[in-house]
């Protein structure tokens, strides 16, 4: 029997669990707090560029319905509406670099962006403004050439940025073109906008003109997605089918690109999921192992408390104790580590996703849930363990003597 | 009789074994999933279209040059488009600064310029627009002055040209009026707009030039996939360190179950050679065990989130790919972290075993 003085010692208010043995936990929580922002960035990434914050993104559900300029000037005279701005989405690059070009009016953009210019300008239908976060990635200044290719037909635009925007969301890695612009590029009719982004005072009155109108319309905020007038849903086999059988994307044409597309933002969403519960899954296996081994080490002390007559409630009671409070020490530092990283990420643009850096969630309510996860963990983790070793006497544990077991194979190799 | 006393499989042994295995699952199937999903959308982004590839050497487009040597070279599917700088006015009166740009080999865009003649012009809408905004009248038939670096011409105006896939505002004219405008050209193009498919691309990256697909959309999305490489790879090594010291500790109490075999071991005069490479073998059987169940489990359990994707409303083409990474880094991960995990407290209880005076003969 071995034991250091540090083992009957073991020090502070706390006599059962070590404190060496929650660095594991720390650790855990730290990986648990930085991914789960990221993941979670992640898997907001589409709507984050849709429609912000306090921002309603209305988009035609069908091909009957469309937004042009007349409706969305009868949209922005409501009065419940403070501000709209009809919006062309490309999906372009910039030589070769991926990224959104927007079509936009430039004054209405910049009023629910609360984006300003910071550099150069741009009037009228002359513009082509970059986003800070492009421009800097990209080394970008007003006056650099580059060149802007169609979404889903071909094109070819030899452009110059007019001037940089600052803005706090999405667009900040996006470039801004002029509508007539955009509709050549997105290969859209002219006058048909992508989707309109407005903010206003009263959702519901929003909700019931556009009921009014007859036409199918998808409203999107952060709230969720509701569909007027229609019944969601797609053709989601689709893209399983043109997997299997390549010939039949060439009879369905160019069309076939936003079901690629949908079924693409899938595959990204599957496997962002399935890190989420890969991560979360490797942590439990963590926590249950530094608990194990934490319960292993309080062996002699758990002895010497029966021995004194401590009932298994008690020395349960005391470990689950001693683990809720350093462990919910090491866990705030763990997931304040964690923030820290994944705020470092998001704050640096280390990241990107498409043409846009990862922005991780980072939110009190997610900190509350990895806190949540780790500690009803550590908990279930103690009383399993140390059922275990309750059933142990008392002397063996005092002693330290591992548990006898038979081997299964006495021989795993036939040598 | 090494071998034989470090592949005894106890009860423990096997749980440590399905602990590093969960390990190895996880790491296993990310790599797995990521490799899937990138190799998958390839797939299918190479069998959609994606317009003619445009080939260039610098930006501006209108300043790229591509020597005409690398042109004789190439096959028949392609065409050769030639950028002019000029200003264009009409009876003294500067209507717009553009780009008259020439097609030769017209492979795509013959369609839209047919009928186009020596000596004519066809110009983009922003120069009537121009026209129109300085109240001059610009009847067809009549002859812009096109001034370029070199000389200036007399070009008839014929019409608006239609919409290519080029920019609007250029205006376009034949190849001999091009050389006429800028008689440095010669033979050698601005830039080319070749086919998707064309054998001639990769000879063309070769000799450093720019390609790009004229319609974006699909290569936005395989970009994108590819940029989210990089994110995931920072979160599975982040998974990786876990695993590293998961298997370390595992491995670590492995061995101190067996302490006891082990003083015993060097009482009847087992060398401490000896014993450190019996732990090691040990560690190293439990973390190949672990590893063959944990690259099984990886791939069955990766599939099995594909599987189930769809029941969640989220259909997706991503197959998990197994590739030579996806086994051999969780492999050697879990097998360097079990044989250290191993090695240090065995040579901490060697070193012990001595300091306490056990007998030994060695």
């Amino acid at each position: 029997m071995e034991r250091s003085k540090k083992d009957d010692c073991q020090g502070g208010a706390f006599t059962l669990v070590k404190r060496r043995a929650l660095v594991g936990l720390t650790l855990c929580a730290a990986v648990l707090a930085a991914s789960y922002p990221m993941l979670f960035g992640l898997e907001d990434y589409p709507e984050q560029i849709f429609y912000g914050r306090d921002v309603y993104s209305i988009t035609p559900a069908s091909s009957t319905a469309t937004l042009n300029s007349s409706f969305v000037a009868s949209l922005a005279n409501q009065s419940w509406a403070t501000a709209a701005s009809p919006e062309v989405y490309v999906l372009s690059s910039w030589d070769g670099v991926p990224v959104i070009a927007r079509g936009v009016q430039l004054p209405d953009f910049l009023a629910i962006e609360d984006a300003s210019i910071v550099e150069g300008g741009g009037t009228g239908d002359s513009f082509v403004l970059a986003g800070e976060g492009f421009a800097s990635r990209r080394g970008l200044g007003v006056d650099s050439p580059g060149i802007l290719v169609g979404s889903k037909t071909p094109g070819i635009e030899s452009v110059r940025i007019t001037g940089i925007f600052r803005s706090d969301g999405p667009s900040r890695d996006e470039v801004l073109i002029p509508f007539g612009l955009s509709w050549k590029l997105g290969g859209a009719a002219s006058g048909k906008f992508t989707a309109v982004r407005l903010r206003t005072t009263d959702p519901d009155g929003m909700i019931g003109f556009l009921r009014a109108t007859g036409s199918a319309f998808a409203v999107a905020s952060e709230s969720g997605t509701i569909y007027l007038n229609t019944q969601t849903g797609g053709d989601s086999r689709l893209s399983g089918l043109v997997f299997l059988y390549p010939e039949i994307w060439r009879e369905l044409g160019r069309s076939y690109v936003q079901s690629f597309a949908q079924q693409g933002a899938n595959g990204v969403r599957v496997v962002v999921l399935a890190f989420q519960a890969l991560i979360t899954m490797l942590a439990v296996l963590g926590i249950y192992a530094v608990v194990w081994r934490a319960t292993k080490e309080a062996s002699r002390p758990i002895g010497i408390m029966r021995v004194t007559g401590a009932s298994p409630i008690v020395i349960t009671g005391y470990l689950l104790k001693e683990f809720f409070v350093l462990g919910s020490l090491s866990m705030f530092i763990g997931i304040v580590a964690g923030y820290a990283v994944a705020w470092a990420v998001g704050s640096y643009g280390v990241f990107y996703l498409f043409s846009h850096s990862v922005m991780p969630r980072l939110d009190i309510s997610l900190a509350m849930i990895t806190y949540a996860i780790v500690l009803i963990t550590t908990l279930a983790s103690t009383v399993m363990c140390v059922r275990f070793s309750l059933r142990r006497p008392p002397r063996d544990l005092i002693g330290a003597v591992e548990p006898r077991e038979e081997e299964i194979f006495e021989e795993a190799l036939p040598i | 009789m090494l071998i034989r006393l470090a592949t005894r499989t106890s009860k423990k042994t096997l749980a440590t074994a399905l602990g590093i295995a969960l390990c190895v699952m996880v790491l296993s199937g990310s790599i797995s999933l990521l490799d899937g999903l990138q190799s998958s959308t390839a797939r299918v982004a190479d069998r959609l279209d994606e317009g003619p590839m445009l080939v260039y050497s610098t930006v501006p487009l209108e300043d790229s040059r591509i020597d005409q040597a690398l042109l004789d070279d190439l096959g028949d599917s392609y065409s050769a488009l030639r950028t002019v700088k000029v200003s264009i006015s009409y009876g003294g009166i500067p209507l717009q600064d553009t780009i008259v740009v020439s097609v030769s080999n017209a492979t795509f865009l013959e369609a839209s310029l047919a009928g186009l003649g020596d000596g004519e012009i066809w110009v983009g809408g922003a120069l009537l627009a121009s026209a129109q905004e300085k109240n001059v009248t610009l009847p067809q038939g009549s002859f812009l002055n096109v001034t370029s670096i070199h000389t200036s011409l007399a070009l008839k105006y014929e019409r608006v040209h239609p919409s290519t896939l080029l920019p609007d505002e250029w205006a376009l004219a034949t190849e001999e009026t091009l050389k006429l405008l800028d008689p440095s050209l010669e033979e050698d193009a601005s830039f080319l707009l070749v086919n998707e498919d064309s054998a001639d691309l990769p000879k063309l990256r070769d000799a450093g030039l720019r390609v790009l697909p004229t319609a974006a959309s699909v290569d936005f999305f395989r970009q994108g996939v590819n940029s989210l490489q990089p994110v995931l790879w920072g979160l599975a090594i982040a998974v990786g360190s876990i695993i590293v010291v998961l298997t370390f500790t595992l491995s670590a109490l492995e061995v101190r179950y067996r302490s006891a075999e082990m003083r015993t071991l060097r009482q009847i005069g087992a060398s401490l050679r000896f014993l450190l490479g019996l732990v090691l073998l040990q560690s190293l059987y439990v973390a190949a065990i672990g590893t063959i169940l944990g690259l099984s489990l990886g791939s069955i359990v990766t599939n099995a989130v594909v599987s189930i994707a769809p029941l969640g409303g989220m259909a997706t083409f991503v197959l998990p790919a197994p590739s030579i990474a996806g086994l051999a880094i969780p492999a050697v991960v879990a097998l360097i972290a079990g044989a250290i995990g191993g090695f240090v407290p065995a040579w901490s209880a060697a070193k012990r075993t001595i300091a306490k005076g056990v007998p030994s003969r060695s």
